[in-house]
């Protein structure tokens, strides 16, 4: 018991010195920091901890623990966008208030549309003079950085022009954000038939476009027919490497395999129709999130072998919000068709931002703990924030990995 | 083996100063590593639990007794009349005031937690610990742990920049 003979402050920085002298403990205690900005904090300690922080398997275990946080969203008003920051904790509050200013500068210059976000960076389009369209890769989080801007992209090839009945052009980020890697999707259809290309943005430019066909199986078909205008109602940002369409035919999704440049046709769970999200799961799964009213639906799918029927589907977790919802609604007129939308879904399902068009108002669930909060309350109705037939909202994540250099040490 | 209290299982826990712990074999289970010991019968008489002296060895005792999932005679009461929620609510401000010790003290529980493997507390002991660290704090922590900055004024000029994000 010779601790209690010395001074309290040298017992403490001995059981310090003990603690964190040990690899192991100092780990554990790292892991435990919960926010990537203090992780950083942490590795300029010294070169010891750095070594920690950095190390791979150390990261890898840290993003389990702590999944990156939604830091906002970009929406996209009669005025052209602007940021809607989350409540956070305050140990985001620095990237939150990057994110604010670096949005309010950029936004004041006219975008047409954010295409993507992903790891805190985000894609722009914008109309150039001449009828082009010009893509601008901005890193909110970076204040140091000006935006980059990929080159013009390759045209799609002739069938495009003349007879497609609907047409979409999209523009992925790779996972990183980064320039590179940044995927060109053209899709389009003619009649029965569904046509993609697929090109991929490496350090000397656009590469060889790989393409697709596949003929509407014969269930698709007839919806095709009946509402060839919005037969596709949707292209969903990619989840494990592929974009998946919503349909209005119900029951099934499109899937494009960028990888691949192929496509497969997914069945839905049973009830689902168009209102739903995607999102990957850790190991290798898919997340799907529905909402029908005001029940929302966890399901998730294995997508392992060639079996896509609706049977692999397993639900997860299903509850309602209404009475949360209506709760943090103070009045609102109740419509006809009173429900809430499923604008985004966080990986993982660890989130999803949900809409109610009756009431205007934005909410966050975290699924897990059903904790429903409401984030935003339009100023006014926004009659025509449907951007290419849907509502436009750009999630802002935090970015991850930090980027440690390798230092001799 | 020691019972008591109507068919609950007693275990003896003995610190290596010479203390002797009896506590209930599902609250001294909460440990990750006694009940491996328990579960491979390795624990007929009294478990030294090495390292740990009577005094830390005493607060994690009075941890795991808090957290101990109250099933069981005793325990049935207590969740029929209070939600889970209340519940939780309830131990966090126990915890809350559990931690209020000094540094000392809350680097020997984050050795006892990690030896014991008690998930709860290493969680508890760890956060509390490291909810200091900011930006501001590096040059305390430093000096604190008696730690050299070992980085060369570019080195740490290149994380912050990388890493702009982290900083205001």
């Amino acid at each position: 018991m010779d601790g209690d003979r010395r001074s309290p402050a040298a017992a403490a920085a001995a059981s310090a010195a003990s603690v964190l002298g040990d690899d192991d403990l100092l780990r554990e205690i790292l892991l435990r920091l919960g926010f990537p900005t203090c992780l950083v904090h942490a590795a300029l300690v010294s070169k010891r901890w750095l070594l920690h922080a950095s190390d791979p398997v150390f990261l890898r275990r840290f993003r389990e623990r702590n999944p990156p946080r939604l830091l906002g969203f970009c929406l996209r008003g009669l005025d052209g966008y602007s940021f809607v920051p989350l409540p956070q904790p305050p140990e985001l509050a620095v990237p939150i208030h990057r994110v604010t200013s670096s949005c309010a500068a950029a936004f004041s210059n006219i975008i047409h549309l954010i295409k993507h976000c992903r790891n805190g960076r985000l894609i722009t389009e914008s109309f150039h003079h001449k009828g082009t369209d010009r893509h601008a890769l901005l890193a909110p989080l970076l204040a140091g950085e000006s935006a980059a801007f990929p080159p013009p992209n390759p045209p799609p090839s002739r069938d495009w022009d003349g007879r497609a009945q609907v047409r979409y052009i999209e523009v992925f980020l790779p996972e990183d954000g980064g320039l590179d890697g940044i995927t060109l999707v053209h899709l389009w259809n003619v009649g029965r038939k569904i046509y993609a290309e697929v090109c991929v943005l490496g350090s000397d430019g656009w590469g060889v476009p790989a393409s697709a066909e596949m003929e509407l199986p014969a269930h698709m078909e007839l919806a095709a027919q009946r509402y060839d205008e919005r037969f596709l109602a949707d292209m969903l940002p990619p989840v494990l490497g592929k974009v998946f369409m919503v349909t209005t035919s119900g029951g099934f999704t499109l899937g494009l395999d960028l990888a691949t440049a192929s496509f497969f046709t997914l069945e839905l769970p049973v009830g689902v129709q168009s209102n739903y999200k995607l999102s990957c799961a850790e190991d290798s799964g898919l997340y799907l999130v529905s909402a029908d009213g005001f029940q929302l639906s966890v399901w998730l799918h294995p997508m392992i072998g060639d079996d896509d029927g609706a049977g692999n589907w397993r639900l997860v977790d299903t509850f309602c919000v209404h009475e949360t919802c209506t709760r943090l609604v103070d009045h609102y007129w109740v419509p006809l068709y009173n429900f809430i939308a499923v604008d985004f879904v966080g990986d993982n399902a660890d989130f999803a931002i949900l809409d109610h068009p009756a009431s205007d108002i934005l909410f966050y669930v975290h699924l897990r703990s059903r904790v429903v909060e409401k984030v935003y309350q339009r100023p006014t109705r926004f009659l025509t924030v449907l951007a290419a037939g849907r509502l436009h909202i750009s999630p802002v994540m935090m970015t991850w990995p930090p980027i440690f250099p390798a230092l001799n040490i | 083996m020691a019972t008591r209290e109507a068919g609950k299982k007693m275990i003896m826990l003995k610190s290596p100063d010479g203390m002797e712990f009896e506590v209930e074999e599902a609250v001294a289970m909460e440990s990750q590593t006694i009940r491996k010991m328990i579960e491979d019968d390795c624990a007929d008489t009294a478990i030294l639990i090495p390292n740990i002296n009577s005094k830390i060895l005493s607060r994690v005792i009075e941890y795991c007794n808090k957290h101990v999932p109250t099933t069981g005679a005793t325990g049935a009461a207590a969740s029929d009349t209070v939600a889970p929620a209340a519940l939780a609510e309830d131990l966090k401000i126990w915890d809350a005031e559990f931690i209020k010790v000094n540094r000392a003290t809350r680097f020997n529980l984050i050795q006892a937690a990690s030896y014991l493997n008690i998930k709860g507390l290493l969680d508890l002991t760890s956060q509390t610990t490291i909810d200091t660290i900011s930006d501001n704090s590096l040059e305390e922590i430093r000096s604190f742990l008696s730690t050299k900055n070992d980085y060369l004024p570019e080195e740490e000029q290149t994380i912050r920049r990388e890493n702009q994000w982290a900083f205001q």
